[in-house]
């Protein structure tokens, strides 16, 4: 509960801003929000057949055999 | 960092840039992959997974998408093998998904799309639709997704469906630039699903003193589903990058869980990219889940031998790297290399204590 309220508080106004040059970095496949598309829904369809820990609502459509 | 080896040219074209482009979301303007998963397991499953997308500019503000997917399942798992009917089967999923987003604001994008999936025992459309929004000088990024999704259910060579349900979900996502190289993430979801939801394979043995019955599995008609987590991206030191994320999923079935993702990441030159990430899935089951029901002359009004309900750990490693070719006609090919392993231990199933996976993936990638 201590560590969700400081990410809150930083996410609220504790951080430096972040110019639109420094942002390179920011910009590199390896930080993107989803650097694997493909692998992704592929995951998403898989776990979703055989866990029930599958993002609520990320994938629709089962029949695949695979439990 | 690489802020200190580009140059103020440099510096402005990548500004830009990000301007230009949807923030940290890392989305190429254009951008087709198609590729090939195969899976097999210690279980008697392999499935061949081919599948192709695609996502250009169609306007200034606006980009559309479309995605085919298929699944070539051959199975002789121990539920098929226990099943009434004991043969092996093979069948064909096939998905197909379109989108758009369109560009309502500098800052602010609307998604909308639609997603189908049909097998021969199987029929599914889903919608969604969502907003994305950016603020406080692109340091926040907003989404909120609603989506919605019917699923038609049967068995194989009977033309009437055995059941129907009716999912309705929303999630929320917050993305914070905390500084130049780290981005927090924090997210939450919410579905409801009411219908039909057992599988009209899977019976269930109800046994008592010297006699058993086996009746179809019954779960509940309605089920709420949460989740909530948050992650970490951040770039140590450039060219190398971690990755770590948390989430906690539960349901009103009893089913809770904690997702744990650690990732690294190395991107020794321009295009390339190398990954080696691990997960861990620890999940309680649900409160009507039985390896074994011995209640005879009572029948459970609840049963089911769902392994996806049952108390289960999971573990997987995976690796794969990401290879430049060249750049043609303003594209960079590149391909995806991808291996993974996934390890389930099932705590409460006794024809199948656990379950080895193994997985390899080939995409090819054209992006610009």
């Amino acid at each position: 509960m201590r560590w969700a309220l400081i990410v809150v508080a930083m996410g609220l106004g504790g951080c430096a801003t972040v110019h639109p040059w420094e942002r390179e970095t920011l910009a590199q496949p390896a930080m993107s929000e989803q650097p694997d598309p493909e692998g992704d829904a592929f995951d998403a369809h898989f776990e979703g057949a055989r866990e029930a820990a599958l993002d609520p609502g990320a994938a629709g459509g089962g029949g695949c055999g695979c439990n | 960092m690489a802020a200190t080896r580009a140059t103020i040219g440099c510096h402005t074209l990548v500004a830009l840039g990000l301007v230009l482009s949807p923030g940290t979301s890392g989305r190429a303007d254009d951008r087709v992959g198609a590729g090939i998963t195969y899976h097999t397991d210690t279980d008697g499953l392999t499935v061949t997974h081919p599948a192709a997308s695609a996502r250009i500019a169609a306007g200034e503000d606006v980009h559309v998408s479309a995605g085919y997917q298929a699944d070539v399942i051959s199975a002789a798992t121990v539920d098929v093998r226990t099943a009434a009917s004991s043969r092996p089967f093979e069948e064909v999923r096939h998905g197909a998904d379109a989108g758009v987003d369109v560009a309502l604001a500098r800052l602010t994008t609307l998604s909308a799309g639609y997603a189908l999936s049909v097998s021969p025992d199987y029929l599914s459309n889903a919608l969604s639709v969502s907003l994305r929004h950016e603020l406080d000088d692109r340091r926040h990024a907003l989404t909120f997704a609603l989506s919605g999704a019917h699923d038609s259910v049967g068995r194989f060579g009977d033309p009437a469906p055995t059941g129907e349900a009716l999912t309705l979900a929303a999630s929320a996502r917050w993305a914070i630039v905390l500084s130049r190289d780290a981005v927090v993430d924090l997210g939450g979801a919410v579905e409801h699903r009411r219908g039909y939801m057992e599988s009209p394979y899977r019976f269930v043995t109800v046994a008592g003193a010297g006699s058993q019955v086996r009746l179809p599995e019954e779960v509940p008609d309605e089920r709420w589903r949460f989740a909530v987590g948050g992650g970490l991206r951040w770039a140590i030191a450039e060219p190398f990058y971690v990755r770590a994320s948390y989430r906690l999923h539960a349901d009103d079935w009893g089913v809770l869980g904690h997702t744990v993702t650690v990732s690294g990441h190395l991107a020794p030159a321009p295009g390339w990219l190398v990954t080696v990430s691990g997960r861990s899935l620890a999940q309680r089951g649900a409160t009507f889940y039985s390896g074994a029901y011995a209640t005879l002359p009572d029948i459970p009004v609840l049963r089911t031998r769902d392994r996806t309900l049952a108390p289960h750990w999971s573990l997987a490693a995976e690796a794969d790297v990401r290879i430049p070719f060249a750049r043609v006609g303003g594209f960079d090919l590149g391909a995806r290399v991808r291996g993974a392993v996934l390890w389930h231990r099932y705590f409460d199933t006794p024809l199948l204590p656990e379950r080895t996976s193994f997985q390899a993936s080939l995409t090819l990638i054209a992006e610009r």
